[in-house]
């Protein structure tokens, strides 16, 4: 932060740089992430209407109470928005982090028979913080 | 370092409320309830919380700073500004940090581009560019451009904290700062947090008053200097300062 170890014209060039690659970054984001960050997720809903699409889709809804169906090489739960029910099926154990009743996020796309195949899952917590009950 | 004796006994009070202040923020934090769903990483709320606060509170603080500067050339406002923007990077990155290590243990992931971890990341970029920009002017129509920067920078707050709102994304949507009576979190949690907020508030001032006062060039601080320690070397800025 200070000016000690470097003469004067190594601070500029190192200040230039810096600038340079942190407008460069801005510029990126502002074309691809900002982008990609807007319509960050589907609902269930809007992914059933939108119909098979030839790339990997986002999906964000709850975890259905009782859906979770867990194996070693092949998991499925049920997505929902409150309107539309989704079934997701994974490859492999679920993340410890997804629990039914919960949010969840899944990176997939359509496969037979409606079935939606998830490659990545992630789980989508509310802005709600309570203690634990007594005795769980 | 150049103080007199009243801002010596100002520092020093402000470290006592700070120093206290965290205190209690780290007893109430470890006494309150680990939460239902995410255990006990959500504690990590008391760090990150606070930290996004003060970086909101530091660039506030750039905002203000280069107005008054750019309606009064000369004032020495530049530097605040600078010693707010310093201390506002280091906090986003911590934001950015502590809110990695919470989203690999509660969400699975360390880093996904939604629209509230992207606008931190350009928040940041924003204000590392801002600094650059300073050390690389020293004319005063170069500080004028840089002092602009600084007021349409803040732009990017805004965006951050109503990303959530604005945009879907995998980060939830604010808990305290919401147009809500009723938080929805527990009282015990809810206390630990305002503590540690107040706390991050006094440190990261105290650490930008601190950090103001190295900025200042030794002759044209304006004041008088009796017995205090040797001024130290001017560090800042190689070029000669003329008005910031």
């Amino acid at each position: 932060m200070t000016g000690a170890p470097f003469s004067p014209r190594r601070r500029r060039a190192i200040a230039s740089t810096i600038l340079v690659a942190s407008c460069v970054g801005l510029g990126a984001l502002a074309l691809t992430g900002a982008n990609e960050s807007v319509t960050f997720y589907l609902t269930p809903t809007e992914a059933i209407d939108a119909g098979r699409l030839d790339r990997e889709v986002r999906v964000g809804g709850f975890v259905v109470e009782g859906s979770l169906d867990e194996g070693d090489s092949r998991s499925s739960l049920v997505l929902s928005d409150g309107e539309s029910d989704m079934r997701v099926v994974y490859p492999g154990r679920l993340p410890d982090v997804i629990q039914e009743g919960q949010g969840a996020v899944v990176v997939g796309s359509w496969g037979a028979d409606d079935v939606f195949l998830g490659t990545e899952i992630v789980m989508r917590h509310s802005n709600e913080y309570r203690a634990p009950e007594p005795g769980s | 370092m150049i103080t007199t004796g009243r801002d010596r006994r100002v520092d020093r009070w402000w470290l006592a409320g700070a120093a206290v202040a965290t205190v209690v923020a780290l007893v109430l934090g470890v006494l309150a309830p680990p939460d239902a769903v995410q255990g006990g990483i959500q504690k990590l709320m008391y760090v990150h919380v606070p930290a996004a606060w003060s970086a909101y509170l530091c660039f506030l603080s750039v905002l203000i700073a280069n107005l008054w500067g750019l309606m009064r050339t000369g004032s020495g406002a530049g530097r605040l500004a600078r010693a707010a923007a310093e201390a506002g990077v280091v906090l986003t990155a911590l934001t950015l940090a502590t809110g990695s290590l919470w989203g690999s243990a509660t969400w699975g992931t360390w880093w996904i581009w939604d629209a509230r971890i992207t606008s931190t990341l350009a928040m940041g970029l924003v204000y590392v560019a801002y600094l650059c920009l300073d050390s690389l002017t020293s004319t005063s129509r170069g500080r004028r451009l840089t002092a602009m920067v600084g007021v349409v920078g803040f732009a990017s707050a805004p965006l951050v904290h109503f990303s959530v709102i604005w945009w879907r994304t995998l980060h939830q949507p604010a808990t305290v700062l919401a147009p809500s009576l009723s938080p929805p979190i527990d009282g015990r949690m809810g206390a630990a947090l305002a503590a540690a907020v107040l706390a991050a508030s006094l440190v990261t001032s105290l650490i930008v008053r601190l950090r103001h006062e190295r900025l200042l060039p030794p002759a044209s601080s304006g004041r008088p200097t009796p017995q205090g320690p040797k001024p130290a070397p001017h560090r800042s800025d190689p070029v000669p300062t003329v008005s910031r």
